[in-house]
C-alpha cells in the first residue's frame, strides 16, 4: 500500500480522515448523540411517563393485556403484545382488524395501540413517544421518508468507518499519544481531547460502526442478494423462518390463558420471552407465536415458537440459524446493547458520550487548524464560515433540541391532541432557532448561549420532577427505583457539564492575529495534507 | 515518488482531478467491487445460500472502506481506478460464470 | 473473577502509561532508556493477555471476550485521567 512511502502514505490517508469526517460529520453528530441516549430508552419511556408506577408483576401486567384485547378487539386478525420486564412501564399492546374485502394490507405505524400498565390496566397516561423516539431518530431522522435516512445514516456510517481507520493508520505515535492531553494550549489540545475520546474507546467506536452498517446491510446492498436468490424474498425466508399462516375457520373457540402459555415457552426457549403474537383469536385457528427476548441472549435473532391458540400446545419450533447468520444476528445484539447488564449498559453510554466528544471536537478541530492559517482572520472564506456556523447550530443546538423537548415532555397539556407529535417538533424548532442564530450571530457568543441554556434547562428538569410529579429524585431513591433517579442525576452531571463548557467558553480570549506571511496565503491546500500529529 | 514534501515533486493528488478519480475510485467503484465480491461470496463459498449470501454482505463493508483508503494511498488517481475496475472486474466475471454454472435458490 | 481482571485490564495501561517519556518523568523521575520501556510494554501486553482468561471464566465464551474488551477500556479511561488529573509530585514538572 505504501506507493508514495511512508510518510505520503501517512498524509493521504490523513487527507482521507478530515474530509471522510467532515462531510456529513453534523449528520454523525446527531446519529452518535441519539443514539446514546437510546441506550437508555426503556429508562426514558418510563421517565417520560411519570403518572405510571414500576412493573413489579409482569404476569399480571400480562393476564391485564389479555383482558383487554379480548374485550377491545375480539375479532381481530391479529394482537401483538410487547411484554414488560422491570424497566418497561408497561406493555404496550397493538391489535390489526379483519382486512375487509379487496382491500390492501395496511403499512405503517399501527395506530391501534395501548399501554397496559403495572395493575394490568390500560394507561391512563400522557401521550408521547418516549425513548424511543431517540432509537428511531438515530436511522429513521425525522421529517423525511425513513429510505432516504436510512441510506443517509448508511452513508454517513460508512464514511465514519472510512474515517475510524485512515486515522488509526495516520496516527504516527499512537502510545506516547494514547496518554497526552496538554491543557489550554489551543491546537494541540483539542487535538489531545480528540484523540483521547477516539482511541480510549476505540473497540467500541470501531464496533458500533461496522455493526450500524450490518444493520443496514440489506438496504444498502440490495444486489447482495440476487446472485445466490432469484428473489430478495428467498433470502428473507431462508433467515427469518416463519410458520405457515393460518385461515380463519370461523368456528369461534376460547383462546387459552397467555399467561400459563408464556411460562411454558420460556422453559423451552431457555429465557425470558419478549413479544407475543397472536394470529386469529378466538376462533379455532388462532396460533400464539413466543418469541425470546432479545435482552436474554446475545443475537439479535431470538428464537420463536408457535404453539396452538385452542390447546397451548407448541406446534411449530424455529430451526437453528448457521454460523453466518449468527453473527450477523450477533453484530446486530452487540449494537444494540439490549443484552448488557446495568453497569455494561452504563459503559455502553460512557463510550457512546466519548463517540459524540470525538465527532464534535473532530468538527471543531477543523476550525481550530485553519483559523491559525486565514489570511485575514475577520473576514474567512466561505468554507470555513460554513463549518464553523454548521458546528455552533448542530453541536450547540441539538443538545439544546433534547432539553426542550423533555421540558415539552413536562409541560405540554396532557389532553392536547397530537401531544407526541408537538413533543419532538419542539425539538426541531428549537434546533431551528439555534440554526438561525449561528447565521445570525458571531460564533462565540452563540456557543455561550447555546451551551449556557442547555445547562440551565437540563439541570433544571430533576428540581421540576422533584417539585411537580410524584417520581422526583428523592422518592425514586428511597424506593430504590434506580432507573429513574440515574437519569435524574445524568440531567443534573450533563446540566453541569454544559453549564461549565459554556462559562470556559465565555472566558477564552482568542489569540491577537498574527501577521501573515505572503506565502500562507497562496497554498491553502497545504493545510488539508499534515498528519495527525 | 515518496511525498517528501518538496513543492517541485508535490504527489499526484494534490491535482484536482487526481482527487477526483480518488473519489471516484473511493466511493461508486469502492462500492461496485463490494456489491461484486459479496455476490461472488454468496455463489462460491461452500455453504447454503442463505449463509454464503450473509457472509458476502459482512465483508462487503469491510471491502468497500479498505478500497476507499486504497483509493487515496495509491501512486495516481488513475491506478486506483483501474486497479479497483480489475478487482470488481474478477468478482463479476466469478458471478458470471457461477450463475451460467449452477442454479439459484 | 471480573475483578482480577479489571484490575489487570487497569495494571496493563498503567504500565503503558508509564512507558511514556512525559509520564515517567512526572511519576518516577527520569526519562527511560530503551531497555525499561521495553520492560514496561512487554509487561503491559502481558497483563492484556492475562485479563482474558478470567473475563472468559467470568462470562463465558460469548460475553467474555465483550467483558475483556469493555474491562480494557474502562481501564485505559482511568490510568489516563489518573495519569493527567492527578498532580505529580512537586519539582518533577
Amino acid at each position: 500500500m505504501s506507493e508514495l512511502g511512508d510518510k505520503g502514505f501517512r498524509q493521504s490517508q490523513a487527507f482521507l480522515h478530515t474530509w471522510s469526517g467532515l462531510l456529513l460529520g453534523w449528520v454523525l453528530f446527531a446519529v452518535f448523540a441519539a443514539g446514546t441516549i437510546a441506550f437508555y430508552r426503556e429508562g426514558l419511556n418510563r421517565w417520560m411517563r411519570p403518572e405510571l408506577a414500576k412493573v413489579e408483576q409482569p404476569e399480571k401486567v400480562l393476564a391485564g393485556a389479555q383482558r383487554f384485547l379480548a374485550e377491545k378487539a375480539p375479532d381481530a386478525k391479529s394482537w401483538s403484545i410487547y411484554l414488560p420486564s422491570e424497566s418497561a412501564p408497561g406493555a404496550m399492546v397493538s391489535w390489526r382488524p379483519q382486512p375487509k374485502e379487496g382491500e390492501a394490507p395496511r403499512r405503517g405505524r399501527n395506530r391501534n395501540q395501548m399501554m397496559i400498565d403495572a395493575n394490568g390496566e390500560p394507561a391512563k397516561v400522557r401521550e408521547t413517544r418516549g425513548g424511543e423516539f431517540f432509537y428511531r431518530f438515530h436511522f429513521d431522522l425525522y421529517y423525511m421518508p425513513v429510505i432516504w435516512a436510512r441510506w443517509l445514516v448508511g452513508v454517513a456510517a460508512l464514511l465514519m468507518l472510512v474515517a475510524i481507520l485512515s486515522g488509526i493508520v495516520t496516527h504516527k505515535k499512537i502510545f506516547r499519544d494514547f496518554f497526552t492531553l496538554r491543557r489550554a494550549k489551543g491546537q494541540r489540545s483539542w487535538l489531545d481531547g480528540h484523540n483521547a475520546t477516539a482511541v480510549l474507546a476505540l473497540p467500541f467506536h470501531l464496533m458500533i460502526t461496522y455493526t450500524g452498517l450490518v444493520t443496514l446491510a440489506v438496504m444498502l446492498l440490495p444486489w447482495a442478494t440476487s446472485a445466490a436468490f432469484k428473489e430478495d424474498a428467498g433470502y428473507f425466508e431462508a433467515i427469518y423462518p416463519e410458520p405457515a399462516e393460518v385461515e380463519r375457520t370461523g368456528r369461534a373457540a376460547p383462546l387459552v390463558d397467555l399467561t400459563a402459555l408464556v411460562r411454558d415457552a420460556e422453559q423451552r426457549l431457555g429465557g425470558k420471552a419478549g413479544y407475543l403474537e397472536v394470529s386469529e383469536p378466538g376462533d379455532a385457528a388462532a396460533r400464539v407465536g413466543v418469541i425470546r427476548s432479545g435482552t436474554s441472549m446475545l443475537s439479535s435473532r431470538t428464537p420463536r415458537i408457535s404453539y396452538d391458540g385452542t390447546t397451548g400446545k407448541p406446534v411449530w419450533a424455529s430451526p437453528e440459524a448457521g454460523p453466518a447468520v449468527v453473527t450477523a444476528g450477533s453484530m446486530i445484539g452487540i449494537h444494540a446493547g439490549r443484552y448488557a447488564s446495568d453497569w455494561l449498559r452504563f459503559l455502553y453510554f460512557l463510550c457512546g458520550v466519548a463517540g459524540t466528544l470525538m465527532v464534535a471536537s473532530g468538527l471543531v478541530l477543523w476550525t481550530v487548524k485553519r483559523r491559525e492559517k486565514l489570511p485575514d482572520p475577520a473576514r474567512p472564506h466561505f468554507g470555513f464560515k460554513l463549518v464553523e456556523r454548521l458546528n455552533v447550530a448542530t453541536i450547540g443546538g441539538f443538545p439544546l433540541g433534547v432539553a426542550v423537548m423533555l421540558w415539552a415532555n413536562r409541560l405540554l397539556p396532557v389532553e392536547m391532541a397530537g401531544r407526541a407529535a408537538w413533543e419532538v417538533h419542539c425539538l426541531f424548532l428549537a434546533w431551528g432557532a439555534a440554526l438561525v442564530l449561528s447565521i445570525v450571530r458571531k460564533p462565540q457568543p452563540n456557543w455561550v448561549a447555546l451551551l449556557g441554556l442547555t445547562g440551565v434547562l437540563l439541570a433544571a428538569l430533576p428540581i421540576y420532577n422533584l417539585v411537580a410529579t410524584e417520581r422526583g429524585l428523592i422518592a425514586t431513591l428511597l424506593t430504590g427505583d434506580g432507573v429513574l433517579a440515574g437519569i435524574d442525576i445524568g440531567l443534573l452531571v450533563f446540566g453541569a457539564a454544559f453549564l461549565a463548557l459554556a462559562r470556559r467558553v465565555a472566558r477564552h480570549k482568542p489569540a491577537a492575529p498574527r501577521v501573515r506571511r505572503r506565502a500562507a496565503a497562496v497554498q491553502p491546500a497545504d493545510a488539508q495534507m499534515e498528519p495527525a500529529e | 515518488m515518496s511525498g517528501r514534501g518538496n513543492a517541485a515533486a508535490a504527489p499526484s493528488w494534490r491535482k484536482r482531478g487526481d482527487i477526483v478519480l480518488r473519489i471516484i475510485a473511493a466511493l461508486p467503484l469502492g462500492y461496485a467491487v463490494a456489491t461484486f465480491w459479496a455476490m461472488a461470496l454468496s455463489r462460491i463459498l461452500p455453504m447454503n445460500p442463505a449463509e454464503a449470501t450473509t457472509t458476502g454482505m459482512l465483508v462487503a463493508f469491510v471491502i468497500c472502506a479498505v478500497a476507499a483508503m486504497w483509493a487515496f494511498a495509491a501512486k495516481s488517481g488513475w491506478r486506483a481506478v483501474w486497479v479497483l475496475a480489475v478487482a470488481g472486474g474478477v468478482a463479476a466475471a466469478i458471478t458470471w460464470i457461477s450463475m451460467r454454472a449452477g442454479g439459484m435458490a | 473473577m471480573t475483578t482480577l481482571a479489571f484490575l489487570l485490564a487497569t495494571l496493563a495501561f498503567a504500565l503503558f502509561g508509564l512507558s511514556t517519556d512525559a509520564h515517567h518523568r512526572q511519576r518516577l523521575g527520569n526519562r527511560p532508556d530503551a531497555v525499561t520501556v521495553l520492560r514496561l510494554r512487554g509487561g503491559a501486553w502481558a497483563a492484556v493477555a492475562a485479563a482474558f482468561p478470567f473475563a472468559i471464566a467470568a462470562q463465558g465464551w460469548v460475553f467474555g471476550p465483550i467483558l475483556w474488551v469493555a474491562l480494557l477500556m474502562l481501564g485505559a479511561g482511568l490510568v489516563f485521567l489518573a495519569l493527567n488529573l492527578i498532580p505529580a509530585p512537586a519539582g518533577r514538572k
